[in-house]
C-alpha cells in the first residue's frame, strides 16, 4: 500500500513480516533532512546478525507538505511496498522496513523527497570491517611472522586466508602442512602464522570473515627481505667510521713530526702525566692553593 | 697506550683546539640524548613483538637512563687508568656493541641488558669524559662552551622521524643495526680528545712533600692539614651533590607532565606539542645565552644559578595557575628560560668549586646523585599524580625542590671562608718547612 503525499492518514503498519521474523533483534535508524542540505545525508549501518531494520527519514519542506512525493529505492532499484509516510507538524516521516536474513538484503537503501529538487537521505548496510595492517610487514629471509586481522566488537562465523596474486585470490591452508598455521585465541581475530620465509613469500595476505549476512576482508602485506640489505648498510656506514679514525690518525702524526722537543726538556709519558693531573688533590696541596685562587672567580 | 710527547700548556687555551672538543661534546649530547628519546618508539616495538607488560618494558628505558648517572664514580676509576681517550671509545663501543647486540634479542630481559646495560654505561662514559675534558680546555669560556654543547639536545628532535623511517625500512632489527653503526662515529670523535697539560708549579712541590718523611711538626701540620682538606672538601661535596639532586628531581617531573597537564586541560594534542617543541627551543637558546652571560664574569657563576633555581622554584609554584593555553605558554617559556639558565651552569659551578684536578670524581659523585633523581623522578611523579588525581601536587613538589636546593648554594660563602682559613694554615705550615 502506497500513499502518495497524503499528509495525514497514517498507514497500519505490514505485520505479516515483522510476525515471521520476531525473534530477531530491532535495528532502528533514521536521518533527518533539511531543504538545503550542506551535508550529504548518508549514514553507515554496520550489521552482524539477521535483524529487523527500521530505516526513518524525516523531512522538514520549505513549502507545503502535501506537494512533497516520497520514493524509496534500493540501490537503482525503486521498492513498492514496506514503507509508510507520515506527518507531524511541519516535519514529514516516512519509514521502511525490512527483515536483513542473508547478504541479498544488505546494500544501500535511499528515501527521497520531491519530485524536481530530490532530497536524498542514504543507509548503506554493511558487514563489519575488518582491520588488517596498513603499513607493510617487513620481515627476514628465515624468520617466521604472525599476520593478525582483528574486528573490533564482532564475532565472525568463520576465517579464510587467501594469498593475492594480482587480481587471483589463492587460499592458503587448503593443503594443511608446517608452513601456514592459521590460529586466533578469541573469535574476533585470526592469525596466520608463516615460517621459514623466502623472498617468494612477499606480496599481499588476505583475511576473509564469514558472517550471515555476508563477507568481509582486509588485508596485510608482506615484505621479505634478505639479510644483506641492513648488512650493506652497515658496512657502508662501518667502513666511513674507519676511514674518519685513519683520517684523525695520520693527521695526529703529521702534526707530531711537526712537533719539536721542548727546551726544559718536559718530555713526559702521557700516562704518568694524567696520573699527576688527575690525581685526587690532597697530596698536591700545591696546585690546590694555586687553582683555589682561581676558583674564587 | 701509546707513548707521546707533549708540550703541557702554560694556561688553559678557551678556543683553538677546544672547539674540537666542543664539538665531539656536541655529539654526544646529541646521541646520548637521542637514545633517551628514541627509547619511546622502540618500548612500543618491543611491547608488542615480545608482548611485555608496559612495566617491564619501561625498565630498560629506567636502566639506561639511570645508569648513565649512576656509572659516574667508575668512570671517574677507569679515566685514571686507561686515559681519557681510551674512556671515551669505550664508551661509544659499548652503546654500538649494545645496539648491535639487542638486534637479535629475543626476549625482554635479554633486551634490559642489551639495550638497557651496555648503552647506559657507555653514555656515562661518553657523557663524563667530555664533560671533564671541556672543562680541562676551557675556563674563562666554559659556561658559553657548555651551553653550546648542551644545545646539541635540541638536535635530538630530528632522531625520533629518522628511527621511524628506519624502523618502517628494515623493521627493529635492521634499524638497531643501523643505529649501532651510527654511534659508531662516536670513535672518531673521541679522537679528537687531546690530553692537554697545564703546566703547573706542582711538579716540583710534589716532589719535596714526597720525599719529607713525616716528622715532628711538619708530620703535625701535613696530616692536619690533609685531613682539614678532606672534611671541607666533603662539605661542598655535600652541598654541590644535593643540589645536583634536587634540580635533576625536579626538572624531570614538569616536562614529563606537561603534555599531560595540557590534556587535562582540554588542550589538543597538536598545541600540546606544540608546547614542547617551543620549550626545547626556548631552552636551548636559554642555555646559549645564560652560558656566554655567566662567562662575563660580572658576578661569580652560582649566583646566577642560585637565581636561575629560585625563579625555576617559584616559576613551578605558580605554574597550577596556568589554566589556560596561552598562560600554559608562558608557564612553559618561562620555564624554559629558567632550566635552560641553570643547566647551562651546572658543569661551570660545579668546576669553580671543586677545582680542576678533581672535576672527574666530582663529576662522578654528583652524577650518582643525579642518577637517584633520574630513576625516583618519574614513578615520584606518578605517584603524585595518582594519590592526588591532579597534576597540580607534581608541580609543588618540583617548585620546592628547587627552592630547596637553591639554598644549598647559600652555603658556599661559608664553606669559601673555611677554606681559605684552612689554606692560610697551610700556608704558615710550608712556612715552617721552609
Amino acid at each position: 500500500m502506497r500513499t502518495k503525499a497524503a499528509p495525514i492518514t497514517s498507514l497500519p503498519v505490514r505485520e505479516e513480516m515483522t510476525t515471521k521474523y520476531s525473534n530477531l533483534t530491532l535495528e532502528s535508524h533514521s536521518i533527518s533532512m533539511t531543504e538545503r542540505p550542506n551535508m550529504p545525508a548518508e549514514k553507515n549501518i554496520t550489521l552482524e546478525r539477521p535483524s529487523n531494520v527500521e530505516l526513518t527519514c524525516q523531512f522538514t519542506p520549505s513549502g507545503n507538505l502535501n506537494s512533497v512525493n516520497v520514493t524509496w529505492k534500493k540501490g537503482d532499484k525503486l521498492l513498492e511496498d514496506n514503507y509508510l509516510v507520515n506527518a507531524t507538524g511541519s516535519i514529514l516521516y516516512t519509514q521502511y522496513r525490512v527483515a536483513v536474513i542473508n547478504s541479498k538484503q544488505m546494500g544501500s537503501y535511499s528515501c527521497f523527497f520531491g519530485e524536481k529538487k530530490q532530497q536524498r537521505g542514504t543507509f548503506n548496510l554493511k558487514v563489519p570491517e575488518i582491520n588488517g595492517k596498513n603499513k607493510p610487514l617487513i620481515t627476514y629471509v628465515g624468520d617466521s611472522v604472525v599476520l593478525i586481522c582483528k574486528c573490533q566488537d564482532c564475532l565472525p562465523l568463520n576465517w579464510t586466508w587467501y594469498t593475492g596474486n594480482g587480481s587471483v585470490q589463492v587460499p592458503i591452508g587448503v593443503p594443511v602442512n608446517d608452513k601456514y598455521v592459521i590460529s586466533g585465541k578469541h573469535a574476533n581475530e585470526t592469525k596466520l602464522k608463516i615460517t621459514q620465509l623466502s623472498e617468494d613469500d612477499q606480496g599481499t595476505y588476505w583475511c576473509h570473515a564469514i558472517f550471515e549476512l555476508g563477507e568481509s576482508e582486509g588485508h596485510v602485506e608482506l615484505v621479505v627481505l634478505s639479510y644483506l640489505v641492513p648488512l650493506k648498510a652497515f658496512c657502508a656506514i662501518a667502513a666511513e667510521v674507519v676511514l674518519l679514525v685513519a683520517i684523525i690518525l695520520l693527521f695526529e702524526k703529521y702534526t707530531q713530526k711537526k712537533k719539536k722537543p721542548s727546551d726544559d726538556g718536559k718530555e713526559i709519558e702521557q700516562g704518568e702525566q694524567l696520573k699527576l693531573d688527575d690525581s685526587n688533590g690532597i697530596e698536591n696541596s700545591g696546585p690546590r692553593h694555586r687553582k683555589n685562587e682561581s676558583v674564587g672567580q | 697506550m701509546l707513548k707521546r710527547k707533549f708540550q703541557p700548556y702554560k694556561k688553559t687555551l678557551d678556543g683553538g683546539w677546544g672547539w674540537m672538543v666542543v664539538f665531539h661534546f656536541f655529539l654526544v649530547n646529541v646521541f646520548v640524548m637521542g637514545m633517551t628519546k628514541t627509547f619511546a618508539i622502540f618500548f612500543v616495538v618491543f611491547q608488542e613483538e615480545f608482548e611485555g607488560t608496559s612495566e617491564q618494558t619501561g625498565w630498560i628505558g629506567s636502566i639506561m637512563s639511570s645508569l648513565r648517572f649512576f656509572a659516574g664514580p667508575l668512570v671517574a676509576v677507569i679515566c685514571d687508568i686507561t686515559g681519557e681517550k681510551t674512556a671515551s671509545s669505550l664508551g661509544a663501543f659499548l652503546v654500538a656493541g649494545g645496539y648491535l647486540i639487542s638486534s637479535w634479542a629475543t626476549s625482554i630481559p635479554f633486551l634490559c641488558v642489551t639495550m638497557g646495560f651496555l648503552p647506559g654505561l657507555g653514555s656515562a662514559f661518553l657523557y663524563q669524559v667530555a664533560a671533564v675534558v671541556t672543562t680541562k680546555y676551557f675556563k674563562k669560556r666554559l659556561a658559553l662552551s657548555t651551553a653550546i654543547a648542551r644545545s646539541g639536545m635540541g638536535l635530538t628532535f630530528l632522531l625520533a622521524p629518522f628511527t621511524k623511517v628506519l624502523i618502517d625500512l628494515y623493521d627493529w632489527t635492521g634499524a638497531l643495526i643501523l643505529l649501532g653503526a651510527i654511534t659508531l662515529h662516536l670513535v672518531p670523535s673521541s679522537m679528537l680528545l687531546r690530553p692537554i697539560y697545564i703546566k703547573s708549579k706542582s711538579n716540583s712541590d710534589i716532589k719535596d712533600e714526597s720525599s719529607l718523611s713525616p716528622s715532628g711538626p711538619e708530620a703535625a701540620c701535613g696530616t692536619e692539614t690533609s685531613c682539614c682538606n678532606e672534611i671541607q672538601e666533603l662539605a661542598i661535596r655535600d652541598s654541590i651533590m644535593h643540589k645536583e639532586r634536587r634540580p635533576g628531581l625536579a626538572y624531570f617531573i614538569p616536562t614529563f607532565h606537561l603534555v599531560a597537564r595540557a590534556k587535562t586541560l582540554g588542550i589538543n594534542i597538536m598545541d600540546a606539542s606544540y608546547l614542547v617543541s617551543v620549550a626545547g627551543i626556548t631552552e636551548t637558546v636559554s642555555q646559549i645565552i645564560s652560558g656566554w652571560v655567566a662567562d662575563q664574569n660580572w658576578i661569580k657563576k652560582y649566583h646566577y644559578h642560585k637565581s636561575y633555581l629560585i625563579l625555576c622554584g617559584v616559576t613551578n609554584l605558580l605554574a597550577p595557575l596556568a589554566t589556560t593555553f596561552p598562560l600554559l605558554m608562558t608557564y612553559t617559556i618561562s620555564f624554559a628560560v629558567f632550566s635552560g639558565g641553570y643547566l647551562a651552569l651546572i658543569l661551570p659551578v660545579l668546576v669553580d668549586l671543586s677545582g680542576n684536578s678533581t672535576v672527574h670524581s666530582f663529576l662522578g659523585l654528583a652524577s650518582f646523585f643525579a642518577g637517584m633523581a633520574v630513576l625516583s623522578g618519574p614513578p615520584l611523579a606518578g605517584w603524585l599524580y595518582d594519590y592526588t588525581q591532579t597534576y597540580t601536587g607534581s608541580y609543588y613538589f618540583s617548585g620546592a625542590c628547587y627552592l630547596l636546593s637553591s639554598v644549598s648554594l647559600f652555603f658556599v660563602p661559608l664553606a669559601e671562608r673555611w677554606k681559605n682559613s684552612v689554606t692560610t694554615k697551610r700556608e704558615d705550615c710550608s712556612q715552617v718547612r721552609a
